[in-house]
């Protein structure tokens, strides 16, 4: 046996581990299920509610993030001011919050008696809303850092090039940042879309488990564990085809932009 | 005409110019990395704000720091080919082109085509700029800067990311088309010979300062300081300047040996000369000629430049002499070798210290 033959082995080893332990549990999922029990228990309020609930919160609180989180992320790449690396710091803070921390701080500013309570008053607590709030304030930090990197590694000599080619600062932004960093941009989106579809722990304490209101799959999932375990890895399969099916729409998104200079 | 004057501190560097070109005219401003060049040509565009200005192009005032005018860089036309050529990496070429124009789609790449159809790049529109060659390149940032109809050109190293063959048809399509075109055009080089070539003028700048201006012969000829010398590629060697005699000055070299030069000058000065002026003799020979200079040299190098060969030379100052390849091989010039540095007392130019 040569000397690198078993380093190869070490390597190949290590990945089959690593598959094992983290493709099992998924394919569990759909192993335990079967497919009749899948649509049955779909066919049941609660699931479809909750599947709804989901795709409309996650795709409210990724507009927010994408729209607001853009010029934002572009702001922080191409800009140097005072105090910018605790700006950085107090963005990605959410990264390293555990839910939990996340529902309680969003409960003592913009619940029924937090900080803005005389502003916000009921309208975000235990509320669909306040779903949207809880999930865009844990997954913004995944897309703002990804976006930040993605302008920052832009050449700065393209911006340049489009403002004396006509475009004023917002149009070299829309028309030349925006579309060369589309790439790391959708990827930024993936983490953020991955993130907020699997929000647990913030929602649960700030907005609840109310079924068609704040009940989301993943909540969905943890009421109905302990009693109906089929319907449970039900929700459960559908949430890892949904997640898997909009990760790999992201990635031709982020491939097909890298092509169409092609 | 683009007047352009600016004072501002760059981290370092004190830019301090003030230049004027003439419609349909080159100005080449040719400086070591770092003396300010592109600085210059960004404050020209409105890429970089100086702290005291003013800018001017075709009666149009782009800055003037004390009246509170700066214009944008889109309100200036500036044609600006940048340095790696800036091309839009998500963009097909004829798009590139076509990001300058303005109107419906089917007239900015009507009008794209024709451009790049100018620049013999009509068979590459589609493609993207990775694709492209460097030559190739090059030309769809000129076609690109050019589309908007710019009041002022403004060219940074247009040459330097292109290979040495691609770099002389390069440089004589850009001399077409800068002799063409009827405004004024700003560029900027670290390399002299470039400058020579695509420049009607010349202003050598370091440091931050335009140090010398004028044709590319009168700076080779009488560069004003041992700086401009010594960029124009001239050899320079520095001394002490003693009493002329017969019209003749004699100075006596730091590190030893002395030349006579004809220019008038006294005490610290640089004798420049050009290495192709420079003639070289086997050590301890005694050639007839009129050569009044001769200086004790050892060979530290010997590089083939194109059809000539330059010999590096320790007199102990370091020194060039340029031969060609058939005479370097007849006196067998190897490093460490003895020879004889020889030139004319006419070949010479003082530069006061």
């Amino acid at each position: 046996m040569g000397p690198g033959t078993w380093f190869a082995a070490l390597l190949c080893l290590s990945l089959a581990a690593v598959l094992i332990f983290l493709g099992l549990p998924v394919a569990a999922i759909f192993l335990d299920t079967s497919p009749t029990e899948l649509i049955a228990s779909l066919g049941q309020p609660e699931a479809r509610d909750a599947l709804m609930l989901s795709l409309r919160t996650t795709a409210a609180s990724l507009a927010l993030i994408v729209l607001v989180g853009t010029p934002a992320a572009y702001l922080l790449a191409t800009r140097s001011f005072r105090g910018k690396a605790v700006v950085v710091t107090l963005v990605e803070l959410p990264l390293v919050l555990p839910p939990a921390v996340a529902g309680i701080a969003l409960l003592a500013s913009v619940g029924p008696t937090g900080l803005l309570g005389s502003l916000t008053g009921d309208s975000l607590a235990l509320q669909t809303a306040g779903v949207v709030v809880a999930l865009t304030f844990v997954a913004s930090p995944f897309y703002i850092r990804q976006a930040q990197a993605a302008f920052a590694a832009l050449d700065r000599s393209w911006l340049d090039a489009a403002r004396t080619l006509g475009a004023s600062e917002a149009g070299a932004f829309v028309r030349v940042a925006v579309p060369a960093a589309l790439p790391g941009l959708a990827a930024g989106t993936a983490l953020a879309l991955g993130r907020a579809l699997g929000e647990f722990g913030a929602t649960l304490i700030f907005a609840g488990s109310f079924q068609g209101v704040t009940q989301t799959v993943p909540l969905a999932i943890y009421a109905r564990f302990a009693t109906d375990f089929d319907a449970a890895l039900a929700l459960a399969a559908v949430l890892v085809l949904i997640s898997a099916a909009l990760l790999l729409a992201v990635k031709l998104v982020g491939r097909s932009s890298t092509l169409a200079g092609a | 005409m683009l007047e352009l004057s600016a004072q501002t501190g760059l981290g370092g560097l004190e830019l301090d110019i003030e230049l004027a070109v003439p419609a349909g005219r080159c100005l080449a401003l040719a400086g070591p990395s770092g003396a300010g060049k592109t600085s210059a040509l960004r404050v020209a565009a409105g890429l970089l704000r100086p702290e005291r200005g003013h800018a001017a192009c075709g009666g149009r005032v782009w800055l003037d720091t004390v009246a509170g005018v700066d214009l944008a860089p889109e309100e200036r036309r500036c044609g600006y080919v940048f340095q790696d050529y800036a091309l839009f990496g998500h963009l097909s070429t004829w798009r590139n082109v076509a990001f300058a124009l303005d109107g419906p789609r089917a007239e900015r790449r009507r009008r794209a085509l024709a451009l790049l159809e100018r620049f013999g790049l009509a068979g590459r529109a589609g493609a993207p700029p990775r694709e492209l060659s460097g030559g190739e390149r090059q030309r769809v940032a000129l076609a690109r800067a050019l589309a908007r109809r710019p009041a002022a050109l403004l060219l940074d190293e247009p040459l330097s990311a292109l290979d040495a063959r691609t770099r002389a048809a390069a440089s004589r399509e850009l001399g077409a088309v800068l002799a063409e075109a009827e405004v004024p055009a700003l560029l900027v080089t670290h390399d002299f010979a470039e400058a020579a070539l695509l420049g009607d003028e010349v202003g050598v700048i370091d440091a931050g300062r335009v140090v010398q201006r004028g044709s590319a012969s009168e700076l080779a000829a009488a560069p004003a300081s041992a700086f401009v010398a010594d960029f124009t590629g001239a050899a320079v060697l520095t001394g002490t300047a003693g009493e002329p005699e017969n019209g003749l000055t004699p100075v006596a070299l730091d590190g030893g040996g002395e030349v006579a030069t004809t220019d008038a000058g006294r005490g610290p000065v640089a004798v420049t000369v050009f290495p192709w002026e420079v003639e070289l003799a086997p050590a301890g020979s005694h050639p007839a000629g009129s050569a009044r200079n001769r200086l004790a040299a050892e060979v530290l190098s010997v590089t083939a430049v194109g059809n000539r060969v330059r010999v590096g030379l320790a007199t102990p100052q370091p020194f060039a002499a340029e031969l060609t390849e058939p005479a370097a091989r007849e006196l067998g010039l190897a490093p460490g070798r003895r020879v004889e540095a020889v030139f004319k007392a006419t070949a010479t130019r003082l530069v006061r210290l």
